[in-house]
């Protein structure tokens, strides 16, 4: 899709400049800023014209009244509209619209260098062999692994990339059409899937490790967000979170997953915030 | 906040996540398919329903995406308009070749019959240089094909 966005677009760096859009089109960004919340609206109006269809056609007024159903029902219908071409239109349209983003997101993930160190979290989520050899050296001596020796370059002897498994887990993003199913793999990723990394890494070491110390608090998830998105080095990673956050049912904004969709968004942000030479 | 090994208060339960792309949407449904009562069971069958192409709102749905891509054509790419109107003109030329068809079917005409006054005039007027052409092209193509008229020299 962004390569697709590449090809379709001139460039925004004037504001007037149009896009290559349709035959037909000369919209420069406000126009097409204008059409994109025109046509997520339009999408919004028919999900509850099918939603209200539905209700009607199956006489399920009274188990409707409960709110969960509601949510239920409402995040069914928004899967069952946003698919196909509709979800293709959609996304081709916040992603030119996004473009400028999208492509200082790119250049900064190419060329910038982001490290778990440097980005203040703690020598336990840095998967570094070295930190845990340490700890395993004074394992007799001291069970805190937080008094062992940090080196330096903590996880750049690492064989394979930190986080892997979470970074392959987030790349499945892109497949997914439903909003819902978004935030739920958003979701699976950063509570289960990363979890699941640092206590294997950890295994061997349970006894001098505890449960406890190796909670992922929000400070140090937050670290680890921003690293994944850096090695993601997919910058349409903005797309869907910004295609999610427009189709959540109010309940779904107040659950604990738009936390983790949250924290997804920030570590854009951040990287965006980030400032890179260009042609290094 | 995530506590990485405590399962969150009416969150789902830690089963691992879905390695695959196609299996992993509508997760919420799909993944609690083996616990399924009351309303989330009816949706779960709803959605069996509506996967049938023939059912009344699902055609709606089909209408309503057709329709809507349509009309906001102008914001497509222009490769993708490109190939929205290729998808179309495909289209119209299956169902065209279709309706052809059947109109073959029910007169019974022969292929490569006498030349008739009616097609003669296709001839002359610059589709085709001479009646051979015509015989041997247009009438290949059009009942092929379902495209009367499209020369194929």
């Amino acid at each position: 899709m962004l390569q697709s966005a590449d090809k379709g677009k001139a460039g925004l760096d004037d504001e007037t400049e149009s896009l290559r859009l349709g035959s037909n089109s000369n919209l420069n960004l406000t126009e097409l800023l204008k059409e994109r919340a025109r046509c997520i609206a339009e999408v919004k109006s028919f999900c509850f014209v099918i939603k209200e269809t539905l209700i009607e056609v199956y006489g399920i007024q009274q188990l409707v009244r409960s709110r969960v159903n509601q949510e239920l029902l409402e995040n069914f219908v928004t899967a069952l509209v946003l698919e196909g071409p509709i979800y293709i239109l959609l996304y081709g349209l916040i992603a030119l619209s996004e473009y400028d983003q999208l492509q200082k997101l790119g250049i900064i993930v190419q060329n910038a260098q982001v490290d778990l160190a440097n980005l203040q979290v703690s020598a336990v989520f840095q998967m570094s062999e070295e930190f845990k050899a340490a700890v395993l050296s004074s394992q007799e001596t001291d069970k805190n692994p937080k008094s062992a020796a940090i080196p330096n370059q903590t996880h750049a002897s690492c064989a394979v990339l930190p986080y892997h498994m979470t970074i392959s887990h987030l790349w499945m993003l892109q497949w997914e059409q439903s909003p819902i199913a978004k935030i739920d793999l958003v979701y699976q990723a950063l509570k289960y899937t990363l979890a699941s990394e640092v206590d294997t890494f950890w295994e061997d070491t349970e006894r001098f490790l505890s449960h406890g110390e190796r909670n992922i608090d929000i400070d140090n998830l937050q670290g680890i967000a921003i690293y994944i998105v850096w090695a993601l080095k997919q910058p349409s990673l903005l797309v869907d979170c910004l295609i999610t956050s427009e189709f959540l049912s109010k309940g779904t904004k107040l659950s604990t997953r738009t936390l983790f969709l949250n924290v997804l968004k920030n570590s854009i942000e951040f990287l965006l915030d980030i400032q890179v030479d260009q042609n290094p | 906040m995530p506590q990485s090994r405590r399962t969150q208060e009416g969150e789902l339960p830690s089963q691992p996540p879905s390695r695959s792309p196609s299996k992993a949407s509508d997760s919420n449904l799909d993944r609690a398919e083996g616990a399924l009562t009351g309303f989330p069971l009816r949706l779960k069958v709803l959605k069996e329903q509506l996967s049938s192409e023939s059912h009344p709102i699902r055609i709606l749905l089909n209408e309503f995406q057709g329709a809507f891509v349509y009309t906001n054509r102008h914001l497509l790419y222009t490769e993708q308009l490109n190939e929205v109107d290729n998808f179309i003109n495909k289209a119209e030329a299956e169902e065209s070749s279709k309706e052809l068809r059947k109109s073959k079917a029910s007169q019974q005409r022969p292929v490569s019959g006498p030349i008739t006054e009616s097609t003669r005039l296709l001839g002359p007027n610059g589709l085709f240089e001479d009646t051979k052409d015509f015989n041997q092209g247009a009438m290949h193509d059009s009942y092929e094909n379902g495209r009367v008229g499209v020369g194929l020299k």
